[in-house]
């Protein structure tokens, strides 16, 4: 393998994937499984650091991380040849790899669009980045709270997806 | 109505719920890969 093959350019996309990914989903499961948790649990004086602080740094990366996830994983998926199959499920391929990248890069795409399209503009509103009446902010909490969640469940079936593709090989 | 998915239930908390029903996603994707491309 060369140094400047499109191997090894393939390769170096597959590991920022794979980078941006942890980035994303690692602060997805601080979020669920231990921020939100936590929440009710620290005194209110101490709850401005987190919701201050450390929230909107987290959030921060967390949606970046998604937005370069998708697009790596796309620009993978082109270098290896099999985006329009993938995207098409691939339906018609009799190619099981397909199906499963398929599946699994639509579920992080509908993953990404909660995180732009719900969680981060309801979550605007709960750390009053926005404006919003109290009952706004109770409603939002519930809404990014679900979507976030939703994530949580959905990565088991989107990982698999990503790793199950080099076992139909 | 999506409570045990948020606070879980009285028997069990929410992580138990979340993640076998990202399992049960799971084993419905595999016979989806198997429908779609199946030899």
């Amino acid at each position: 393998m060369e140094l400047v093959s499109f191997e090894w350019w393939s390769m170096i996309v597959r590991w920022l994937h794979i980078f941006s990914g942890i980035m994303w989903i690692g602060h997805l499961y601080y979020f669920n499984f231990t921020q939100t948790p936590m929440m009710p649990k620290i005194p209110a004086e101490q709850r401005p650091a987190v919701t201050g602080f450390i929230a909107p740094t987290a959030l921060f990366w967390f949606r970046w991380g998604a937005a370069a996830t998708i697009v790596f994983g796309l620009i993978l998926a082109w270098m290896s040849g099999f985006l329009g199959q993938a995207v098409a499920l691939g339906i018609g391929s009799h190619d099981k790899r397909f199906a499963a990248i398929g599946i699994g890069m639509w579920l992080g795409f509908i993953m990404f669009l909660n995180v732009w399209v719900i969680i981060w503009p309801n979550q605007k509103k709960i750390l009053g980045l926005v404006t919003a009446t109290p009952e706004e902010r109770t409603r939002s909490a519930r809404i990014a709270g679900l979507a976030s969640r939703v994530n949580v469940m959905l990565s088991i079936p989107m990982l698999y997806g990503m790793v199950a593709n080099h076992f139909y090989a | 109505m999506w409570d045990w998915l948020l606070k879980g239930t009285g028997k069990y908390g929410w992580p138990a719920y979340t993640i076998l029903a990202g399992l049960v996603l799971t084993v419905i994707e595999i016979l989806l890969i198997h429908a779609i491309a199946g030899s």
